[in-house]
């Protein structure tokens, strides 16, 4: 039935477009049924065909009218004409759009499903019938017990079945159980907050079983949009060069490189791209602030990526090869900096790090191994702790969690890592202050 | 369709050539990822999408992309299209048309902040 008054109305746009794009038209069309199922969402992509038809029909099919159009030299932000519909055509148009919403309404039976079971690493049947993105059938569920008391199982087996230590793996989970048991989870929908909930409960318990401060046990993720069901396609070669490509264009992700007063070294730097894309700007990127007497690194919206890039700009803050701790068991980063590198005079010059709460996983690893090896002043706000350790599992449509399943290697400092609790910084400011305080400690210390 | 056409860019124009600077799309990956950059408020229906596509290409802005070496993503059903330098060029220098007007309206005290 909806795909029958889709199909009607795209018959009504016009002949020349149709033939142009008529199958262009029902393949999105489609797409789009595809993936926004329930009621609202199937209302809502009707209603956006009747305005785009009526806006293709007004205006006929006409290849790039401006829709962006000068008014008195000011830009509107329209994507439609500028030029208002005519009131007959307009009264056509919501008498169409009236009459399609009561049918659709009437004809439209909503099936609420029972719950779908929540399969360990596999898609639940609801995502296999592609239901999972419905949006009324999710709202069904949100406070259903006996889906939460399903989700609650599911990761309690995973803790069991796959935590690397399985007497504590069995432990978080009996854990975990007891607190469903109890009516801990009554009150939350099941969504971020539920998550949020567990990963507490999760710590507190890994706490009182003896696992230390910052180290990374499991992380319980919602999200609002269907997870893939499987890995993401592999990556072609084309594909990689022209992620290197944009890489590049972006300047491998240095957003501001510069030479402060009082000869102080500037770079803001929003990811650590991929070192086979990267190396030699980073490497240029070190060379311009290779004689400034101070350096801050900003990370304030460094959200992570590659640990080789941060391991190469720490790589010149060392005048001998130095261990970097790096949570990942089997991590493809080399434990030392490639210190000391030839033409290099930043080794003794004090380091400031800028961070906030936005500053995470690789971008967290520079700090936290800055900071344990007292070669930096970290001046901004607690890091988001998220170490990323873990290895992810798909647990149903909307939940996947993080599971420590190797051990770690041996950590030799005192704080052993910051999952959760972050890294803490030196000197504690708001992130909008934090270069202004960093500057200031450079300057005094020049 | 001459290129004068396009100039201002129309706002689905600019928002396409923006969907399509870090990957080749169709168009239902053109449609989600300009809802997306536009928080949700702007959903290009076919006409408006395949009407604006049509004009880019006639313009020169975009490309479209015949052969694919991923399996996954060659569907003969769908066209693929590209941005071209010149269509790169278009969208930084609208880029920059809308960052001059924004910084007039912050001379102005309509809008308040930095960042711009």
């Amino acid at each position: 039935m909806f795909e029958n008054v889709c199909a009607l109305l795209l018959r009504l746009y016009p002949a020349e477009f149709r033939r142009a794009y008529g199958r262009e038209a029902v393949q999105l069309v489609r797409d789009r049924a595809r993936h926004e199922r329930g009621v609202l969402l199937r209302i809502r992509l009707l209603m956006d065909l009747a305005i785009d038809l009526c806006a293709t029909s007004l205006h006929g099919w006409q290849p790039a009218k401006p829709l962006l159009a000068h008014v008195d030299g000011v830009p509107r932000f329209d994507i439609i004409d500028v030029h208002g519909p005519r009131p007959e055509a307009l009264a056509a148009g919501m008498l169409t759009s009236i009459f399609m919403f009561a049918t659709f309404t009437l004809s439209f039976q909503p099936k609420v499903r029972p719950n779908a079971p929540a399969h360990l690493g596999k898609a639940s049947k609801s995502a296999k019938s592609g239901a999972g993105s419905n949006h009324s059938a999710q709202q069904a569920v949100a406070s259903d017990p006996e889906a939460r008391h399903t989700l609650i199982a599911a990761i309690a087996a995973n803790l069991k079945q796959l935590y690397v230590d399985r007497a504590i793996g069995r432990r978080l989970a009996d854990a975990l159980l007891a607190h469903d048991k109890n009516g801990d989870y009554e009150s939350f929908d099941i969504g971020a907050n539920l998550a949020a909930r567990i990963n507490t409960d999760i710590q507190t318990t890994g706490r009182a079983l003896g696992i230390p401060r910052g180290v990374f046990v499991a992380d319980v993720v919602y999200s609002a949009r269907m997870l893939p069901t499987g890995p993401p396609p592999p990556m072609t070669e084309e594909m990689r060069e022209r992620n290197r490509a944009a890489l590049r264009q972006q300047n491998c992700l240095f957003e501001t490189i510069e030479t402060l007063p009082h000869n102080v070294g500037y770079m803001k730097l929003n990811g650590f791209a991929e070192a086979t894309a990267c190396r030699e700007t980073t490497g240029r990127a070190m060379a311009s602030v290779n004689n400034a007497d101070a350096l801050i690194v900003d990370l304030r919206d460094n959200g992570g990526g590659f640990g080789d890039t941060a391991l190469q700009i720490a790589g010149y803050l060392f005048d001998r090869p130095t261990y970097m701790y790096d949570p990942r068991p089997h991590s493809p980063v080399p434990a030392r900096t490639a210190s000391p590198i030839s033409g290099n005079k930043l080794v003794d010059k004090p380091v400031y790090v800028l961070t906030s709460s936005g500053t995470q996983s690789a971008a967290e690893y520079f700090v936290y191994n800055l900071k344990m090896l007292q070669r930096a002043t970290v001046v901004g706000e607690t890091t988001a702790g998220h170490q990323h350790s873990g290895a992810f599992h798909r647990i149903n449509d909307h939940f996947g969690m993080g599971i420590q399943e190797a051990a770690p290697l041996d950590n030799p400092y005192p704080v052993k890592g910051w999952e959760v609790i972050g890294i803490e910084p030196d000197v504690k400011v708001p992130r909008r202050e934090a270069l202004d305080v960093a500057r200031k400690l450079a300057e005094s210390r020049r | 369709m001459p290129k004068e056409k396009l100039n201002p860019l129309p706002s689905a124009a600019f928002q396409i050539l923006l969907s399509l600077a870090d990957n080749d799309l169709h168009g239902y990956e053109i449609m989600r990822r300009v809802e997306e950059q536009t928080g949700g408020r702007t959903r290009l229906g076919p006409g408006t999408l395949y009407s604006s596509i049509r004009a880019l290409l006639d313009a020169g802005f975009i490309a479209e992309v015949t052969s694919r070496s991923d399996e996954d993503l060659n569907d003969e059903r769908r066209r693929y299209y590209r941005v071209t330098a010149a269509g790169r060029k278009a969208a930084r220098e609208e880029a920059e048309r809308l960052a001059d007007m924004l910084r007039v309206a912050r001379a102005k005290k309509i809008l308040k902040g930095k960042y711009v």
